[in-house]
């Protein structure tokens, strides 16, 4: 019955979806509001018919259905209730049905508010949002069905097949595999579906680009609703990458939160096309221009956004991030190579018309410093790209798959991230159409000479190391520039108004909550930079093997071995947890626990690392081994991350922001008043 | 006289120099034939540039497989035994190919991985470039956009940047 119930209802979705589109084309074509509005309705149908589908995997997953293959695969007996619900994101089909499920929600909204505020782009939004609806409805459907039974035949071959095969029965498994061990973790419920939850954000504002390219409209009408749905998922997607590397950091055990896996940066690109985004509009937005170019990254951002999804999906890369095998490779390589074509086509066709209105007057003006952020940004996407494509491509002609590591990515995205930070530390306080380098020296002498203090500072109280120093100095001139000007701005209206600092902040960030968000999280990025800075080129560690009661030393601090026992949980897991003491100039700090975690049925290991940590550092003590007959000797690799707390904090600060600068500046009748006087 | 201890003092330096010399040599020597010496500190350093032979895309020193752990070790004798790291490296590319280093090695095609990144920062250079000779090129003047002047706090910003410049 639930078998039938999901398929038919995957199968109506899709027929609704395609019906959908349909009608929007034909309704656009025949000019009839009719069809359009028939159209936007199939739309809205599409989300309560996903959700009770949602639905239905979720009970499956939670009473422990094991006769359907996919609830088999993730979901356990011996697994939490929470885990067992999260596990409809533990694996490919259920992660393809998230994704649709999320995009049908999106595309309803989406559709709706086009539907109310800009008519004529409501047929396209609604055939690009429910083309890429179908599409992955078509492969949950057809290709990875989550409610696929498992069957055994006459022959006695057992299959999985979603219509009951001639002369075979139905396998009733007493319990399932359950999640991979590395999925067993509170960072399930949150991660995916927040990272998903961007990459479906993005597809509105490429649909309303396409809408914008195919109506003809080269005015930046598109941009408006475009504007406040990219926002969201690049907060979306920003807040999904960190819990990511959050959770890599707290279960891999590697004293690291990002490791350039190949999946990694398969997330992180649509990210880096986005934010490219972000920040162009505002220029087509202010003085119209990069028209074309704004197409250009939002095309881009959509196909990187289908093409991560291929990447961690098809398993055409390994990773220790990548949960599934599959041949849904072809499919998605296909969409992608589609969509861009189009996208591109529709751009040549409407090329002409997209000339920009404004013209960039100086090289220090703030356009001018945009543009250098878009190709910074472009250029780290590229480094990114060629990076994950060239262990296939070197596959493909050299015959052996080769590892693309770290090294190589820091050495070639370093000095971009370092100019990256230079442009934060300048645009705020550059000037919009003409402007000078005299104008913009004017404005930077007072933070960029603090910062030199800073950096004379730095040189003379930190270990010398001339990397973290410049990094440093970055992030004090970001930093200071950032106060400065809105300080700046703070002081002027509580002088001016005669209101107290705090009052007076509160109703400038108001005014201008698109700036002043911005501001925001230019600081909260800030705060990642210094967490970064501090485990890239600050971080000591090492690994050595202690008898119990014997001491590891590592950057002042003591790591005395205590204890180390060893016993079987509820759910058949082997653990094996030490126990051991931080302490530093004699004064014990903290008692944390490193464990390591067997799982028989996986035959796989996870290890929990303990960690100490405080605002100025973490002490991340991994257990490596030990020696169960005797007991009395195990090997700990110890991590000094200094700093790398302040990633967390930043993230927190820039989502704040982020969600200021979406809500929109509600100016107050008397400060026009005031200005126009 | 003077000249004589003077060169006394120099043979006696150079002596000291002498037995200095070979006791530091005596002493690498000792620790070098002694497996004690290899720390896991030393093992890690190189297992650190290399990947798992078999788990695609995991660091040697993290991976946590019984294949790595005798992987290690294998580092840990070869070590002892005097090798250097890089001789350690090129024993692991020789037996399991070049994939196994995170840096691919400038040869052959994998110059495209470095070649791409400056290509891309050039091409990029050479497109900002000409954008901003382009509008340089057909100078107009600055206006602001309709869209800005209609924007209630607009007038209000503009006063705000205007006091500010004036401060200054």
């Amino acid at each position: 019955m639930s078998a039938d119930l999901g398929l038919g209802i995957l199968v109506l979705t899709l027929i609704v979806s395609l019906y959908a589109v349909s009608a929007a084309i034909a309704g656009s074509k025949m000019r009839s509001p009719l069809l359009v509005d028939s159209a936007r309705l199939a739309v809205m149908v599409t989300f309560p018919l996903l959700t009770s589908g949602v639905l239905i995997m979720v009970m499956l997953l939670v009473t422990g259905r094991f006769e359907f293959a996919y609830v088999y695969r993730v979901a356990s007996l011996s697994m939490p209730l929470y885990l067992n619900i999260t596990a409809l994101w533990g694996g490919q089909s259920g992660s393809l049905l998230l994704w649709a499920w999320l995009l049908s929600g999106a595309a309803a909204i989406a559709v709706h508010q086009a539907w109310k505020g800009e008519k004529p782009f409501t047929p396209w939004v609604t055939v690009v949002c429910m083309v890429t609806l179908a599409f992955f409805l078509l492969i949950v459907t057809f290709v990875d069905n989550p409610f696929a039974r498992i069957w055994a035949l006459s022959n006695g071959q057992v299959v999985q097949a979603l219509i009951h095969p001639n002369n075979s029965y139905l396998i009733y498994p007493p319990d399932g595999l359950g999640l991979n061990p590395l999925l067993r973790d509170p960072g399930m419920v949150f991660h995916p579906p927040l990272l998903y939850l961007g990459f479906v954000g993005f597809v509105i504002p490429f649909s309303f680009a396409i809408a914008s390219l195919i109506t003809g409209r080269n005015d930046s009408l598109w941009l408006k609703p475009a504007r406040k749905w990219a926002l969201a998922a690049w907060v979306f997607l920003s807040i999904g990458l960190v819990l990511g590397s959050r959770w890599a950091y707290t279960v891999l055990g590697w004293g690291g939160y990002w490791g350039w896996d190949p999946v990694e940066v398969a997330a992180l690109i649509p990210w880096l096309t986005g934010t490219a985004f972000v920040h162009s509009m505002i220029i087509q937005e202010k003085r119209t221009l990069f028209k074309r170019w704004n197409i250009v990254l939002i095309v881009l951002t959509y196909c990187m956004v289908i093409f991560g999804t291929f990447l961690t999906r098809s398993g055409v890369l390994d990773s220790v991030h990548a949960f599934s095998q599959s041949s849904i490779g072809p499919m998605f390589f296909v969409f992608i190579a589609l969509t861009f074509i189009v996208s591109l086509v529709l751009l040549l066709w409407r090329w002409r018309s997209l000339v920009s209105e404004g013209k960039m007057e100086s090289l220090f003006s703030r356009e001018s410093a945009f543009l250098f952020n878009n190709l910074l940004f472009v250029l780290l996407f590229l480094i990114c790209l060629t990076g994950i494509l060239f262990p296939l491509v070197s596959e493909l002609f050299a015959g052996t798959k080769m590892t693309v590591g770290p090294s190589w990515y820091k050495q070639t995205t370093g000095p971009v991230f370092a100019g990256l930070l230079l442009l934060m530390g300048v645009v705020p306080l550059t000037a919009w159409g003409s402007s000078t380098a005299k104008a913009l020296g004017r404005k930077i002498w007072k933070p960029a000479l603090a910062s030199l203090i800073v950096l004379g500072v730095l040189v003379f109280t930190t270990a010398l190391n001339w990397g973290g120093i410049l990094a440093l100095w970055l992030i004090s001139l970001v930093t200071l520039v950032t106060v400065y000007d809105y300080g700046n701005a703070v002081l002027l209206r509580s002088r001016s108004q005669k209101e107290n600092v705090f009052s007076a902040l509160v109703k400038v960030t108001s005014r201008n909550r698109h700036r002043y968000g911005g501001y925001i999280v230019h600081l909260g990025v800030v705060m990642i930079a210094l967490g970064v800075v501090g485990t890239e080129f600050y971080q000591a560690q090492t690994q050595m093997t202690v008898a119990t009661g014997g001491t590891i030393s590592l950057d002042g601090f003591e790591i005395k071995y205590k204890n180390l026992t060893q016993y079987t949980a509820a759910d058949g897991t082997d653990i094996a947890q030490a126990v051991v003491e931080i302490s530093r100039n004699g004064r014990i700090l903290a008692t944390i626990s490193p464990r390591r975690d067997y799982y028989p049925g996986y035959q796989q290991s996870v290890t929990i690392p303990g960690i100490y940590s405080t605002l100025a550092e973490d002490v991340y003590v991994v257990l490596i081994d030990w020696q169960p007959i005797a007991a009395d000797g195990a090997t700990f690799h110890v991590f000094h991350n200094p700093l790398v707390n302040w990633i967390w904090i930043g993230t927190i600060v820039m989502v704040l922001g982020s969600i200021l600068a979406i809500i929109p500046s509600r100016p107050k009748a008397n400060a026009v008043k005031l200005a126009e006087g | 006289m003077q000249s004589k201890a003077r060169i006394i003092s120099g043979f006696s330096l150079f002596g000291a120099l002498i037995v200095l010399t070979a006791l530091a040599s005596l002493f690498t020597r000792a620790q070098a034939q002694t497996p004690a010496a290899v720390s896991d500190d030393d093992i890690n350093r190189i297992a650190n540039q290399l990947y798992c032979p078999v788990c695609e895309n995991i660091p040697l020193d993290v991976c946590p497989t019984e294949a790595c752990s005798r992987w290690r070790e294998a580092i840990r004798q070869k070590l002892a035994l005097g090798w250097s790291d890089q001789a350690i490296i090129d024993n692991f590319v020789e037996a399991y190919g070049a994939r196994v280093i995170g840096t691919p090695p400038k040869a052959g095609l994998n110059w495209l991985l470095y070649v791409t990144p400056p290509l891309a920062a050039i091409g990029l250079g050479a497109a900002a470039f000409m954008i901003l000779r382009k509008n340089r090129a057909t100078k107009s003047v600055p206006e602001i956009p309709a869209a800005d002047l209609k924007h209630p706090a607009e007038p209000y910003r503009k006063k705000l940047n205007d006091d500010i410049n004036r401060k200054e």
